[in-house]
């Protein structure tokens, strides 16, 4: 029963799939396992080369820099499997894919095993491949098989604990667009699941440091570190082991029993949410279709948790590397121009956020440019903070002519990439309204915005660098702004040249 | 003038519209009747340019709607079959966002939304989100939506769908007070006694093709029908079909 279920919700997320690419069908129909095989070539690459690291130990302490690398890697899984899998679930959600499983007589626990299967296909499978890999060459080097049995264990755990904490937050968010609160606390909540991927650059900045040596019996203990531990030498960590895979069981039958009471509740839930009387219409300097972006925004948590991370990574970076050297060092145009960049990539969140609405955009006398300058619109409105504060510190830090210079590389390069992407994702967005769901559109800028503007804005940071390296920081941050300049010029000018309606 | 010349649409093997034909003009309400999948959605598609036809044209006023959507968009307004909204937007930020897309300055768009929403009993529902609306709510937010413009030619798919009777009159008489205005007013439906009720004109489509035009009465005489649900079953040929099915349904 639950396999029948889980192929036609596979086979209807395809075909919407299929409707968005039209001809290209055959090329994208794959595009999912074609994804989760470019994941688990990553996965694998980033599991083998951590643990490789354990061969620079001497052989005694394999055994311990073993249960520190995988443990890492562990955690790394849990929260990237965590995210992945709430973001899968938000867009079953989203597209009501299941809303034509719920009147059915279907038991509950069918519907749970179809979803799990689901998420497995999409890229859960790959998540183990963060671990297992590393666990197998960390096990090798230390000559242990508890090592290898121990760093599969933990690998499946932190899979049903990330599938289980998937669940809850995927679960949350759908309704709560109405009460500030909730709205706030969901925002935050997936600010956490966002901002964790970065947190392992961290940890493993952290496991540099303490170069592995005083790996106190402590660490043996935290879950999942003791999983591994346990499969190495047993004991305590044993026990220990023992309550975290009764505590991931737990954590992943309560979420998924959450997240089929979201399904089921649905739009009852909404329905009976406290009425409001009296309305106004927008009036004031701001157009009403840019208000209409920030007030979708400000009521989809987790595209607001995105773009918000999307937009503050990049500007905290910049920050952070001001703080070692001011404008006027050699790299700082090449920094800016590029974190600029990748701020603007932001643009494409809010063509996800559209959501049902999109369909509506395709009755409306709506061309492609002008959606696209829209967007490009909203993009820098709210990017504005961000610079103000990124201009603060450029001035802080370096004196008034450096900094300007600095600056306004800055605003050329983040406000060129708003509008390229934001023209790719107008581009992108399919012929027919019937094609349109929010995964669609965001697959399709991801794979091609994403990589055409890293390559785009990398390479030219990458030249910068150059030119600050060989001849001076003037020479970078002159070329950087004429180079934005210019992003700039031929973004407007692609825009204007998109008049092909929706 | 709506006006469709030799239109065929096909998806794969199905002709959605075989080679249609159809003057629809302003100053009379017509109704658009057919059994399901007949193309009536399919050819509303094509007037605001959602749906290209494979070959033919469709002239909106003189636009081809292929060629310009966004101006067909402009001089018509739509409304589909499946009512699509903002989700989390309320029903006044839909009408302030078509406002600006239209065109429609400030006062004139809320002398508009204020007078639609007493027509249609909107008042309570405006501070709702479009997602936490009834059925027929959303249908009327969609109707106004579609009326905010004033456009010159009316194309509603299904409009009735969904509304109370109170709101179906008020609809019922909107459309007569637009056609009486000139304008071009073009619905579908598949409750025969509206269409006889509303329209001084009916086009009755089957398999993608008009299998009859013209003034309920006219239609009548011509097919020897003594309602229009038997010039429906005759134009369409489901008469016999329909008769064996009943019997079969009641075993005898
Ligand atoms: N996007 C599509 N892809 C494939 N086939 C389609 C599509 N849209 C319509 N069709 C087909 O075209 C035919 C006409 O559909 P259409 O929606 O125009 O019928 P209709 O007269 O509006 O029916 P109903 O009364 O049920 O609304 C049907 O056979 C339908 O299956
Ligand atoms: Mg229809």
């Amino acid at each position: 029963m639950w396999l029948t279920l889980a192929r036609v919700l596979a086979k209807e997320a395809q075909y919407r799939a299929r409707r968005r690419y039209g001809r290209r069908a055959y090329r994208l129909a794959r595009s999912m396992l074609l994804s989760s095989l470019l994941s688990i070539f990553m996965f694998t690459a980033i599991s083998l080369g951590l643990s490789s690291a354990v061969a620079a130990v001497p052989a005694e302490a394999r055994v311990e820099a073993s249960i520190w690398v995988l443990g890492v890697l562990g955690v790394f899984e849990m929260f990237i499997g965590g995210f992945t899998m709430a973001s899968t679930l938000q867009v079953l959600l989203a597209d009501r894919l299941l809303d034509f499983i719920t009147p059915l007589p279907v038991r509950e626990s069918d519907v749970r095993k179809a979803l799990l299967a689901l998420v497995v296909i999409w890229g859960g499978v790959a998540m183990l491949f963060l671990v297992v890999p590393g666990a197998a060459l960390a096990g090798y080097l230390a000559g242990s098989i508890g090592v290898f049995a121990g760093g599969v264990a933990e690998a499946a755990f932190c899979l049903l604990m990330a599938a289980g904490l998937g669940y809850l937050a995927g679960s949350v968010s759908p309704k709560a667009t109405r009460r500030p609160l909730i709205r706030a606390a969901s925002t935050l909540v997936w600010l956490l699941v966002f901002f964790s991927g970065f947190m392992f650059n961290f940890v493993s900045r952290l496991a540099e440091r303490l170069e592995l040596e005083p790996l106190g019996p402590l660490l043996q203990l935290t879950p999942p570190f003791c999983i591994v531990a346990a499969g190495a030498s047993g004991g305590y960590a044993a026990l220990s082991s023992a309550c975290w895979m009764l505590a991931s069981l737990l954590v992943f039958k309560a979420g998924a029993r959450r997240f089929w009471r979201a399904v089921a509740a649905g739009e009852a839930l909404l329905a009976a949410e406290a009425k409001v009387s009296g309305w106004r219409l927008w009036r004031g300097l701001l157009p009403a279709s840019l208000r209409k972006d920030l007030t979708l925004l400000s009521r989809t948590p987790r595209v607001l948790a995105s773009t918000i991370g999307y937009m503050a990574f990049p500007a905290l970076y910049i920050m952070m590397s001001l703080t070692e050297a001011g404008a006027a060092s050699r790299f700082m145009a090449a920094i800016l121009f590029f974190f600029g960049g990748l701020t603007g990539l932001s643009a494409q969140y809010l063509y996800s956020l559209e959501g049902e609405g999109a369909k509506l955009l395709y009755h409306l006398p709506v061309r492609r440019g002008g959606l696209a300058f829209r967007k490009a619109c909203t993009t820098m409105l709210l990017l504005a903070p961000l610079s103000l504060m990124v201009l603060a510190a450029i001035g802080y830090f370096s004196g008034a002519a450096a900094g300007l210079l600095a600056f306004l590389s800055y605003m050329l390069s983040s406000s060129s990439s708003a509008l390229l992407t934001s023209y790719l994702a107008a581009k992108e967005m399919p012929d027919e309204p019937t094609a349109w769901t929010p995964q669609t559109i965001s697959a399709a800028t991801r794979v091609v915005v994403m990589i055409g503007m890293l390559v785009l804005y990398g390479g030219l940071a990458a030249a910068l660098a150059a030119i600050g390296f060989f001849i001076s920081w003037l020479a970078a941050s002159a070329t950087a702004a004429l180079a934005g300049l210019l992003l700039l010029a031929i973004g407007v000018k692609a825009i204007k040249g998109l008049s092909t309606p929706l | 003038m709506l006006k469709y010349i030799d239109v065929t649409k096909r998806y794969g093997d199905v002709a959605a519209v075989n080679g249609v034909s159809l003057e629809v003009e302003g100053g009379r309400v017509t109704a658009l009747l057919g059994p399901n999948g007949s193309g009536k959605s399919t050819l509303m598609k094509m007037a605001i340019g959602v749906v290209k036809p494979d070959s033919g044209m469709v002239e909106v006023d003189g636009v081809n709607p292929a060629e310009d959507p966004c101006e067909a968009r402009r001089l018509i307004g739509y409304s589909p079959e499946d009512v699509v909204l903002y989700e989390s937007l309320t029903p006044a930020e839909v009408f302030s966002f078509l406002g600006e897309v239209y065109e429609v300055p400030g006062s004139e768009l809320e002398r508009r939304v204020r007078r639609y929403v007493r027509l249609f009993k909107l008042g309570e529902e405006m501070g709702k989100l479009c997602g936490e609306l009834s059925r027929g709510n959303r249908r009327k937010v969609s109707l106004v939506s579609a009326l905010l413009h004033e456009p010159r030619i009316l194309v509603l798919d299904e409009p009735f769908t969904g509304l109370d009777p109170k709101s179906a009159r008020v609809l019922k008489e909107l459309m007569r007070k637009m056609a009486y205005e000139g304008r071009v007013v073009l619905f579908s439906t598949h409750i025969l006694e509206l269409a006889e009720a509303v329209a001084e004109r009916v086009v009755i489509m089957h398999r993608g093709r008009v299998a009859a035009e013209g003034e309920p009465s006219e239609l009548r005489e011509e097919l020897k029908a003594s309602d229009l649900e038997d010039v429906f079953m005759r134009a369409t040929g489901l008469s016999e079909e329909l008769e064996e099915l009943v019997k079969s349904l009641w075993g005898e």
